[in-house]
């Protein structure tokens, strides 16, 4: 760690020191919350304010069911998932207006998937489900959903409302995502916010409106999800969704009771390793993600913690040494698939963002990409290059050329 | 802290404000790299406070307790100034104080740009690695990176000229 490095540490771990305002405004939040429970407390006025949580577990077994493919039957789901109705855009430069700083937005591009190959390569993987779930007004069911055994996922469900959703879809975000701020919905509405976890752990999502399904009461959301770290075999979605009434009302908006729909796994879409000999870095490729394992690497130059000696340590800002692995930052700079006919799939580098869900362990051991298309192609080798950086400033190239 | 964690969920309210407590430093820094008024820093931690005791049911793993929270303070000072860009189309300009010192951080952090701020602080404050932050502000990682070097690069120059005049 340089000069600079531990002046900052020092200067920013120091105590702020709250303002009178601040503190006022805990004071206020605490009195509210102190006198609610006092109003709960009282026989006369029972009404919970804090929400239960109500798991609504239809009956799985008669309403799931997994299509063998003969035919395209999750043409649909190939489509919204993996085609062109999720936005796309292009590389942009943004300026901050305070300082006349640049910043970079990669680009993200979508292509047309053919569905008579994704239905030969993953259509038997494909589970469909009609279960739904009502809350405040919206009708919200069920279509299709995919999930590799590395544990990323893609999921489709339609959203209902008699009085329309463009609350949902309104806006322009980047990349095609949906709406669920309740504040900048316009529309005099209640609101409700989808979550995603698999198997109990809570796990990265982003979720999309497929432009191309909307009409004036009806809406095609598209949720890609990654997890943070390996998962065993998994087993099953839980789908839940948390709403909000009274936005517009003027008074509190009040927290509604959640509604969870499980999703059984029965069937994960397949991965195949692709391992650099060099390096000992590895990936799990599926149709629809990858898993980067840096595990090898980060054993092989003395990072994982497990060989002592090697291990160096810095000074941190208490002036007491620490294992410099606790600190371990690695950036993955571009990852690229390289086809059997010679083309190439740019997943991320610098200028491009072709995925959908990014993310990775506190370690930098393992990283986990959402593709933003599915994968038919014959892949031959993945190119991945990343930078590690250690805490005096200076950074190691990481370069890796994985083959099956 | 998770015991306090589980019983706030059991709606515990002095578990809850013994968990506020602890976190109030942390919370403090992230709203004052968003705003310089006193007065709003005042009304985002007021507002996280009563989201977080609405919504803890919600958190399915203690573990993530510190994160979570920062989303929501995070979700609500972007709330608020979107809604002013809608009322007035005004970004919010800082106020640098006049003197720098390193005794005034708050002071020396309005000179950068309201996401570097922000980033400096979640970084070298809170321990969030760039990858963390770069999911919880919603920007690539790259630009985090970048912003995190220039950042440092310019409180180390402003630190230094301070120097140069005590």
């Amino acid at each position: 760690m340089n000069r600079q490095e531990k002046q900052l540490y020092a200067l920013f771990r120091k105590d702020w020191t709250l303002s009178a305002e601040a503190q006022r405004g805990l004071e206020r939040s605490y009195e509210q919350i102190r006198q609610q429970c006092r109003e709960q407390e009282e026989p006369m006025n029972r009404k919970r304010r804090k929400p239960i949580t109500i798991i609504a577990i239809a009956a799985i077994v008669a309403l799931f069911t997994i299509s063998a493919a003969a035919v395209v039957l999750h043409s649909e789901f190939f489509t919204s998932a993996f085609g062109t109705g999720i936005k796309s855009d292009p590389v942009e430069v943004y300026t901050d207006p305070e300082t006349g700083s640049e910043m970079t937005y990669p680009s993200n591009e979508r292509v047309e998937v053919d569905v008579d190959a994704a239905e030969e390569v993953v259509g038997e993987k494909v589970a469909t489900s009609d279960q739904s779930l009502e809350v405040c007004g919206y009708t919200i069911t069920i279509d299709s959903y995919l999930v590799d055994s590395s544990g990323i996922g893609v999921l489709t469900y339609t959203v209902e409302h008699p009085d329309g959703i463009s609350g949902l879809v309104g806006g322009d975000s980047r990349g095609g995502e949906a709406n669920f701020n309740a504040w900048q919905s316009e529309r005099d509405s209640d609101i409700f916010e989808p979550g995603i976890s698999v198997d109990g752990e809570y796990i990265d999502y982003y979720t999309y409106v497929d432009r191309d399904s909307v009409t004036e009461n009806q809406v095609t959301m598209v949720a890609y999800f990654c997890p943070f770290y390996l998962l065993d075999t998994p087993r099953e979605i839980e789908f839940s969704v948390d709403y909000l009434t009274g936005i517009h009302s003027g008074d509190d908006p009040e927290f509604g009771e959640s509604e969870t729909l499980i999703l059984p796994i029965t069937d994960l879409g397949e991965t195949q390793t692709y391992t650099d000999s060099e390096t000992g870095i590895s990936a799990d490729v599926s149709p629809m993600g990858l898993k980067l394992n840096l595990a090898a690497w980060k054993q092989a130059n003395g990072l994982d913690g497990t060989q002592e000696s090697s291990v160096r340590k810095v000074e941190d800002e208490n002036g007491e040494l620490v294992p410099i692995d606790e600190r371990i930052e690695i950036s993955t700079h571009k990852v690229v698939l390289h086809y059997a006919d010679g083309s190439e799939y740019t997943v991320k580098d610098d200028d491009i963002h072709n995925v959908t869900v990014e993310a990775g362990d506190n370690e930098s051991t393992y990283f986990f990409y959402a593709f933003n298309r599915l994968v038919t192609n014959e892949i031959i080798s993945v190119e991945f290059t990343g930078v590690y950086a250690d805490w005096d400033g200076i950074a190691q190239e990481i370069h890796a050329e994985l083959t099956p | 802290m998770n015991q306090l964690i589980r019983k706030a969920r059991e709606g515990d309210p002095d578990a809850f404000i013994q968990l506020m407590d602890a976190h109030k430093q942390a919370m403090y820094q992230v709203a004052r790299g968003y705003f310089s008024n006193p007065m709003d820093v005042e009304d985002m931690l007021s507002e996280t406070v009563l989201t977080c005791w609405e919504r803890l049911h919600t958190l399915r793993r203690p573990e993530y307790f510190k994160t979570w929270l920062t989303r929501i303070l995070i979700n609500n000072c972007n709330d608020l100034i979107r809604s002013r860009r809608r009322l007035v189309p005004l970004e919010e300009v800082p106020e640098p104080s006049e003197t720098l010192s390193e005794d005034d951080l708050p002071g020396l952090l309005d000179h950068l740009d309201r996401q570097t701020r922000l980033i400096l602080i979640l970084h070298y404050s809170q321990g969030y690695k760039t990858r963390e932050i770069a999911k919880m502000l919603g920007l690539p990682h790259g630009t985090v990176t970048s912003k995190l070097k220039r950042g440092r690069d310019k409180l180390a120059k402003r630190l230094a000229e301070e120097e140069v005049h005590r």
